[in-house]
């Protein structure tokens, strides 16, 4: 069952079950975040949420502000804002979960892909941990990215490395059969 | 992909590798890759010799793994730590900071260089 965080007043509360969501009353701007996410998103943009939206269940936060007037309508107002990451990160101290550091990966990728490039995968986790316990999120959302990024690249290099490596000798011992037949 | 899906991938490529290194030994057979930074630069990398390790360890000749290479040999029980912590990253957001201190993470890197410089001045 998947749980997710929500900000409210920009706190992080959490985590909820889809049927808590429901009688917690969120709607479509409610920033929600769930494992795998990379960075907290409007409940708008996840499937699974369409449900629970704007469910008329116990307390409704009202939708933001957008300004104009009513003659207006909700439609022809400014576009809401969708600048949640970098918003929440100097809003809030942490606005979720400390995003993976890939620290694991990159000891994995050093130990078994014979390239240094794991070592460069744990220095960058060491940025993910550091913004983090700063409290700047977004950067420490980059940094994240950053260090899949060299613990991916490492890995696949030593993965085609192996498959270089199998395919010259397939080729090398098929030759030796041919040429003994 | 689901995390889900992930793990039972890596569970199966996990299973099949352990099976591979029980019944052929990269010490003998010449079919498994080598090191590329060792055929570069003639000098051990930090990860050199756990082909050999994980062989002798399912093998469990813990001596001979140790021998060909003691840091894989410590760190598997880090590194089997460091996943569970890794699954329980959401439910347990606090353990994971604590885990991925900088203190911790800078402490696996010192040991990680110093590893490498001292296997190829031993």
């Amino acid at each position: 069952m998947a749980s997710y965080y929500i900000l409210e007043n920009n706190q992080q509360v959490g985590p909820f079950t889809l049927e808590q969501l429901a009688t917690r009353g969120i709607n479509g701007f409610t920033s929600v975040w769930t494992q795998g996410m990379a960075n907290w998103v409007p409940a708008s943009q996840v499937p699974e949420l369409q449900a629970v939206i704007n469910r008329p269940q116990g307390f409704q936060s009202p939708p933001p502000y957008q300004g104009g007037g009513y003659q207006q309508g909700p439609q022809t107002g400014p576009a809401p804002s969708y600048g949640y990451n970098s918003s929440y990160a100097q809003q809030g101290p942490q606005a979720g979960p400390c995003p993976k550091t890939w620290m694991v990966e990159s000891i994995l990728v050093t130990l078994f892909c014979c390239l240094p490039l794991g070592i460069a995968g744990i220095v960058h986790a060491s940025r993910v941990s550091s913004a983090y316990g700063e409290g700047r999120y977004a950067d420490a959302v980059r940094a994240s990215q950053d260090a899949g990024k060299w613990t991916k690249i490492g890995f696949w290099l030593g993965l085609i490395g192996v498959i270089i490596y199998i395919l010259i000798y397939v080729f090398i011992f098929g030759a030796a059969i041919i040429a003994n037949s | 992909m689901t995390p889900r899906h992930t793990l039972i991938m890596w569970t199966i490529v996990g299973v099949v590798a352990m099976v591979v290194y029980f019944f052929f030994d990269p010490a003998t057979e010449n079919f498994f890759p080598g090191c590329v930074f060792l055929k570069l630069t003639g000098l051990k990398c930090p990860g050199c010799g756990s082909q050999r390790a994980v062989h002798s360890l399912l093998h469990l000749d813990f001596a001979a793994a140790f021998r060909y290479n003691a840091l894989l040999v410590v760190s598997l029980p880090v590194v089997f730590f460091l996943l569970v912590v890794e699954m329980l990253r959401t439910r347990r957001p606090h353990l994971y900071r604590r885990v991925h201190s900088q203190a911790v993470i800078w402490t696996i890197v010192a040991i990680v260089l110093a590893w490498w410089v001292l296997r190829n001045l031993l």
